[in-house]
C-alpha cells in the first residue's frame, strides 16, 4: 500500500486516541477530585419502578393471575458504614428479636452494599401501620410495599398458568433489545411465558434522594424520568368452576384431564397431575424446593396435557377407522374376512385381543363399539402403513396443535419411511397392525387425541386448540385478539362420520353410560411401565355436540374406568357453562340405544362439511 | 520452516495484547455484574465465549488467508440470507438467531464477510479505478447495511461506512472518486441547513470541474453533484413521512440530550464513574458508579467506564496502549503484505477495529452520542468477541505470509 495512505490511516487513529487520551487527563487527573466529589455525593439514585405484571382472567372474569402488594421492613443504612450500636438496640428491642439476629437479617437482607437491606418481609396492614408510627423515631427503618404476583387460586390451574422467574443470561442477551435488564422477573413456564410480551409492562424510573448521613429516604421524582406502564391483562378460555370441578379427580394420579367447546376449540378446562404450586416461583424459588421439583419422579413440572406423547390405544381406531371408510377399503357395513376368535394370526405371528373369548364377525361400527383388536387388526392390513399415515396427518397428527402453552409435543404417527430408516427393505410388516390399534410406533399427547374427537364432533374442523382470547389494557381497549383458527378441514364424510359417532355411543352404551347422550371411546394401552393407560376420549351431546373431553391416566388401568369421570364432567357443563337452556334439545322419542342402532340418524343435514 | 522459524514469524506481541485485552474484559463482565455473591454468571459465560473465540482464531489464522479471500463471495451471500432470515425469524427486536441453544447476531459475522469479500474485489484495478467500477463495492456495502437498518440497528449499520470508506482508501481509490463516493452521506448530514447544502453542493461541482482532466468521467461526477442535491432536498420530505416512533429512534441517535428516556443521564453517570477514577481508580468490585448501578448497561455499552472507575487513569490508558498495538501491528502488516489483497484485508481489520473502540470509548468519554456500539474484546457478546478474534487471526495469517515481517 501507499506509504503515505498508510500514515494517514495510522495518522487517523493517533488523532482520536490522543483525543480520548486528552479526555481521559482531563476527566480523571485535572477534574478527578471534583468527579469523585460527585460520586460520593450522588445522592440521587435512578431506581427502577418495576411495572405491574399484566393480569390473567378466566372466561367469566375471575382472575387466575392478579398482582399483590407485599409490605417490606427496610433497613436503610448502607453497609459501608459502620452500625450505630444505639439504632441496633432500639430497633432489636422493637422488633423483639436479639440484636445478633438482627445484624445477621441486615447482612443477609442486602444485594448490594449500598442498598437499604430487607430485615423483614410480608408485613400485614397493623405491622405498616406500627411502623409507619415510629417512623420519627427510627430513621433507620422505613416501610416499602412492592408489587409481587399472585395466584389467587393457589395451585388451580398451575400448568396453565406456568410460574415466573429471574431472567437467564441466556434469555437476557436475546431480550435486552426488548427493554429487559438484570434482575428482571419474567415468565418462564405456561402462559406466564408464552404471553410474556402483552403481560411485562414498560418498567420505570424514578429518582430517589438518599442521605446517608441522616439516613433519610427522599423521593425526588418518583414518576419522574420514565413512568411505569403496566402490563397487558390476558383473556383466556379456562373456566375456574370447572378446572376446580376437574382437578380433584387426578389427585394422586399421573394423568390429564382436557375439557373442550368443539365448537371453537375453545379450552375450558385443562389440568395435568402432578401439579406444583406456582406461589413457589414467585420471587425466586428456594434451591430446595427446586431440587425436590426437578427430582420428583412424577415430573410435576412436566404438563401432560400437551408437553409427553403416549402410547393411544384403542383411541386411536377413530383414526383407522377414518382411513378404512374414506379410502373406501372397507364398506360400512363390510364384515372382516376372519372373525374375532380371541386372537388373529399373522404370518409366524399370533395378535391378541383384549377379550380371549372372541367377539364374533363385527362391521366398523361394531369393532369401535367392542373395541376389537381383531378386527382392527385386518383393517390395518387391508389399509396399509401409507393410508393409515395420510389419515393420521390429515387430522393434523404428528405435529403440535398450536395450543398456546409451551414445550409441546408433535407426537409420533405410523409412517413407512420411519420403518424403512430403522430397519431397511425388511421392516416388520406386523407393524401396521399394532399402529392399527394405537400401539407400537404411535405416541399421541392428551390434547392431540382431544383434537381428533373434537374434529369428529363438529364434523370436520380442526381447530387450534384457544385458550387466550385476547389481550387488553387496564381501560378494557382489546390490543390483540386471537380469535377461534381453523387449521384445516379433515375428510370425514357425513355418512362416516355418523358410522364413527354409532360406534362411539355403542362404545359408551355397552357400559350403560349414556346420560347426556354421550358417546366416546375407551383405551387401554399396553406400555413398558406396568399397568396400562387409561383412555377415554368423549363428547355429548352425540346428536349436536357440545363439549369434548379427553382423560388420560398414566397406568390407570382399563380407560372404560373412567367414563363416569367423563359423564360427571359433561354433567358439570351442561349445568354450569353451555347451560340448560342452552344444551340442545335430543330430537323427540329417539333414545340413545337408538343412535347405536341407526347411523342414519346421525347424518348431520346442516351446511356444515 | 522449522519451528522455531514458525514462531518468529508469529506477532507474540499482538497476541499477548489481546489475550491480555479478553482477560481484563472477563474480569471487567464480572465486575459489572456482580451482585455480591460468587462469581456471576456473565463472567463465566464470556469466557466461554474468549475459548469460542480463541477456537475461531485458530483456522482464521492456519487457513492462507488467499484460500479464505476464494470462499468470501460465499461467505457474503450466507451473511446476508443470515440477514434477511433474521427479519423473520429473529428474536429480540430481530437482530438475533437462535442456533440451537445459542442465538447470535448475524451483523457481526456480516461484518467480517464483508470486509473479506472487499478485500478480495479491491485488488482489481477494473474496480477501484472508474466511479462504474466503484459502484460495485458501494453496493456491497449498501446491501446488508440496509439489511441491519431495517432490523432495526442503526448503531451497527453506520460501522459499514466507514468500513467501506477505509477499505477504498487503503486500496489506493484516488482521493476525488472517494470525494464523489462520499458526497451523498454529506449531503445528507447537511440536508438540516439549506444554505450550507447549497454551498456544499456549489463546492462539490467545482472540485469535480477542476478534475475533469484527471478522468474521464466528467458526467458521472456531476451526477453525483445531482445525486447530493436531490438527496439533500428531498431528506426533509422524507423525514415528514417517518412515523413519529421514528423520527424519536433517529434524533436519539443524533443528539442524545432529546432521549425522554434520560440516555444523557447514562452519559453524565458515564462521565463521573470515568474522571471519579482518578488516577489509580477505586479498586476492583469497588466502583460506587458500577454498583450503584447508576451506569446503565455497565457489561456491555459502558464496560469501559467500569474499567476506568476501578482502575483509574493508569487501567484506561493502559487498555488504550493494548488496543493501539492492536492498530498498529495492522497498519505493519499491511506494509508488509505489500501490494495485493492481504493490505487492503489488513486495513479491513484496522477499520474495523479503529470503528469500534472510538465509537464506544468515545460514548464512554462523553464524546459522542449514546450508540449500542460493543467494545471488542471487552463488553459482554458472543458475536463480537468471536468476530474480534477472527479479525486478529487473520492479520496473523497475513503477516506469516508476507515476504519481510516489521517489528517496532
Amino acid at each position: 500500500m501507499n506509504v503515505y495512505r498508510r500514515y494517514v490511516m495510522l495518522g487517523f487513529a493517533v488523532i482520536l486516541f490522543g483525543a480520548i487520551f486528552v479526555r481521559l487527563w482531563v476527566l480523571q487527573i485535572t477534574y478527578g477530585a471534583e468527579y469523585a466529589e460527585l460520586s460520593r455525593i450522588n445522592r440521587i439514585r435512578n431506581i427502577p419502578i418495576p411495572a405491574l405484571r399484566g393480569r390473567i382472567f378466566d372466561r367469566t372474569g375471575k382472575p387466575l393471575a392478579d398482582n399483590g402488594a407485599e409490605y417490606r421492613l427496610l433497613w436503610m443504612l448502607p453497609a459501608t458504614d459502620a452500625i450505630p450500636p444505639e439504632a441496633l438496640e432500639r430497633t432489636a428491642k422493637l422488633l423483639a428479636i436479639a440484636e445478633e439476629e438482627l445484624e445477621q437479617r441486615i447482612s443477609e437482607g442486602r444485594v448490594y452494599n449500598y442498598e437499604p437491606a430487607v430485615i423483614a418481609s410480608g408485613l400485614s396492614g397493623d405491622d405498616v401501620l406500627f411502623f409507619e408510627e415510629k417512623r420519627a423515631d427510627y430513621p433507620e427503618l422505613a416501610v416499602i410495599s412492592v408489587p409481587i404476583r399472585m395466584y389467587p387460586e393457589g395451585k388451580l390451574a398451575c400448568h396453565i398458568l406456568g410460574c415466573l422467574g429471574e431472567i437467564s443470561p441466556a434469555q437476557l442477551e436475546i431480550m435486552r433489545d426488548d427493554g429487559y435488564k438484570m434482575g428482571d422477573i419474567i415468565g418462564q413456564n405456561g402462559l406466564e411465558l408464552m404471553m410474556e410480551t402483552h403481560l411485562h409492562g414498560v418498567d420505570g424510573a424514578g429518582l430517589v434522594e438518599v442521605n446517608s448521613l441522616e439516613t433519610k429516604l427522599g423521593v425526588v421524582d418518583y414518576e419522574g424520568i420514565h413512568p411505569t406502564v403496566p402490563g397487558l391483562d390476558v383473556y383466556t378460555t379456562v373456566d375456574v368452576g370447572l378446572q376446580t370441578f376437574v382437578e380433584p379427580y387426578l389427585e394422586g394420579l399421573n394423568g390429564a384431564i382436557i375439557v373442550m367447546d368443539p365448537g371453537n376449540g375453545d379450552v375450558w378446562a385443562l389440568a395435568s397431575s402432578p401439579g406444583y404450586d406456582p406461589r413457589d416461583f414467585v420471587g425466586g424459588i428456594e434451591p430446595s424446593k427446586w431440587v425436590e421439583l426437578a427430582t420428583d419422579p412424577d415430573f410435576p413440572l412436566l404438563n401432560r396435557a400437551v408437553q409427553s406423547g403416549y402410547p393411544p390405544g384403542s383411541t386411536f381406531k377413530i383414526v383407522t377407522a377414518t382411513a378404512a371408510l374414506e379410502t373406501g377399503i372397507v364398506e360400512p357395513n363390510e364384515r372382516m374376512p376372519v372373525a374375532c376368535y380371541g386372537a388373529y394370526r399373522y404370518g409366524r405371528w399370533l395378535f391378541h385381543c383384549w377379550n380371549p373369548s372372541g367377539h364374533g364377525p363385527l362391521t366398523i361400527a361394531g369393532g369401535l363399539k367392542n373395541s376389537c383388536n381383531v378386527f382392527f387388526f385386518q383393517v390395518g392390513h387391508k389399509v396399509g402403513i401409507d393410508n393409515l399415515e395420510k389419515y393420521a396427518r390429515a387430522y393434523l397428527l404428528g405435529e403440535p396443535t398450536g395450543i398456546d402453552l409451551p414445550g409441546e409435543t408433535s407426537g409420533m404417527i405410523p409412517e413407512r419411511s420411519r420403518l424403512e430408516k430403522r430397519w431397511g427393505d425388511k421392516w416388520p410388516r406386523g407393524e401396521v397392525l399394532n399402529n392399527a390399534i394405537g400401539q407400537g410406533q404411535v405416541l399421541l399427547s392428551p390434547i392431540q387425541e382431544l383434537s381428533v374427537v373434537t374434529t369428529v364432533a363438529n364434523g370436520g374442523y380442526i381447530y387450534r386448540p384457544r385458550l387466550v382470547c385476547y389481550a387488553a389494557g387496564r381501560d378494557g381497549s382489546t390490543v390483540k385478539s386471537y380469535p377461534p383458527e381453523i387449521r384445516a378441514v379433515s375428510p370425514l364424510s357425513r355418512e362416516h362420520r355418523a358410522i364413527i359417532l354409532q360406534g362411539m355411543m355403542g362404545a359408551v352404551g355397552r357400559f350403560g353410560a349414556n346420560e347426556h347422550y354421550l358417546a366416546g371411546k375407551t383405551g387401554s394401552a399396553e406400555n413398558p411401565h406396568g399397568k396400562t393407560h387409561a383412555w377415554f376420549v368423549g363428547l355429548a351431546p352425540v346428536y349436536d355436540p357440545q363439549v369434548t373431553l379427553c382423560i388420560f391416566i398414566e397406568n390407570g388401568g382399563y380407560g372404560e374406568s373412567y367414563i363416569k369421570w367423563g359423564k360427571a364432567i359433561v354433567g358439570y357443563c351442561r349445568e354450569n357453562i353451555v347451560s340448560e337452556t342452552d344444551w340442545p334439545e335430543a330430537p323427540p322419542g329417539v333414545t340413545p340405544k337408538d343412535y347405536e342402532n341407526s347411523p342414519e340418524l346421525l347424518v348431520r343435514t346442516d351446511e356444515n362439511p | 520452516m522449522n519451528r522455531r522459524a514458525i514462531i518468529r514469524r508469529v506477532d507474540l506481541l499482538l497476541l499477548v495484547s489481546v489475550l491480555l485485552l479478553a482477560v481484563i474484559g472477563v474480569f471487567a463482565v464480572g465486575s459489572a455484574t456482580y451482585d455480591g455473591t460468587g462469581v456471576p454468571a456473565f463472567a463465566r459465560r464470556q469466557l466461554g465465549w474468549v475459548g469460542l473465540g480463541v477456537l475461531a482464531f485458530i483456522p482464521a489464522a492456519a487457513v492462507p488467508y488467499r484460500y479464505i479471500l476464494k470462499v468470501a463471495p460465499f461467505l457474503y451471500a450466507f451473511a446476508v440470507v443470515l440477514l434477511v432470515l433474521v427479519l423473520f425469524t429473529g428474536s429480540g427486536a430481530r437482530r438475533w438467531l437462535a442456533v440451537g441453544p445459542f442465538s447470535f447476531q448475524p451483523s457481526e459475522f456480516a461484518k467480517v464477510a464483508l470486509i473479506l469479500s472487499l478485500a478480495g474485489l479491491l485488488s482489481y484495478k477494473r474496480v477501484t479505478e472508474s466511479l462504474g467500477g466503484l459502484l460495485v463495492p458501494v453496493v456491497l456495502a449498501a446491501v446488508p447495511a440496509l439489511l441491519v437498518i431495517a432490523e432495526p440497528d442503526l448503531g451497527t449499520a453506520v460501522v459499514f461506512i466507514p468500513l467501506l470508506f477505509g477499505m477504498l482508501f487503503a486500496a489506493g481509490v484516488s482521493y476525488t472518486r472517494l470525494f464523489i463516493l462520499v458526497s451523498p452521506f454529506i449531503a445528507l448530514v447537511l440536508s438540516f441547513n439549506i444554505w450550507l447544502l447549497g454551498l456544499f453542493i456549489a463546492a462539490s461541482a467545482v472540485v469535480v470541474y477542476i478534475n475533469r482532466w484527471r478522468f474521464g468521467e466528467k458526467t458521472l461526477g456531476f451526477s453525483a453533484a445531482g445525486l447530493c442535491a436531490l438527496i439533500g432536498f428531498s431528506a426533509p420530505f422524507f423525514w415528514n413521512m417517518l412515523k413519529e416512533y421514528q423520527k424519536q429512534r433517529l434524533l436519539t441517535f443524533i443528539s442524545p440530550e432529546v432521549d425522554p428516556r434520560g440516555a444523557g443521564y447514562s452519559i453524565i453517570q458515564a462521565k463521573i464513574a470515568v474522571g471519579s477514577g482518578q488516577l489509580f481508580g477505586k479498586g476492583y468490585l469497588d466502583g460506587t458508579q458500577v454498583h450503584l448501578r447508576f451506569l446503565p448497561e455497565p457489561h456491555t455499552d459502558f464496560i469501559y467506564p467500569v474499567i476506568a472507575e476501578e482502575f483509574g487513569f493508569v487501567g484506561s490508558v493502559f487498555i488504550l496502549v493494548l488496543f493501539f498495538v492492536i492498530l498498529y501491528r495492522a497498519i505493519a502488516v499491511c506494509r508488509d503484505a505489500g501490494p495485493g489483497p492481504g493490505g487492503v484485508l489488513a486495513a479491513g481489520v484496522f477499520v474495523y477495529f479503529l470503528t469500534h473502540i472510538v465509537v464506544n470509548l468515545g460514548m464512554a468519554v462523553g464524546f459522542l452520542p449514546v450508540v449500542g456500539l460493543p467494545l471488542p474484546f471487552l463488553s459482554y457478546g458472543g458475536s463480537i468477541t468471536v468476530a474480534s478474534f477472527v479479525m486478529v487471526g487473520l492479520l496473523v495469517d497475513i503477516a506469516y505470509r508476507s515476504r519481510t515481517i516489521t517489528r517496532w
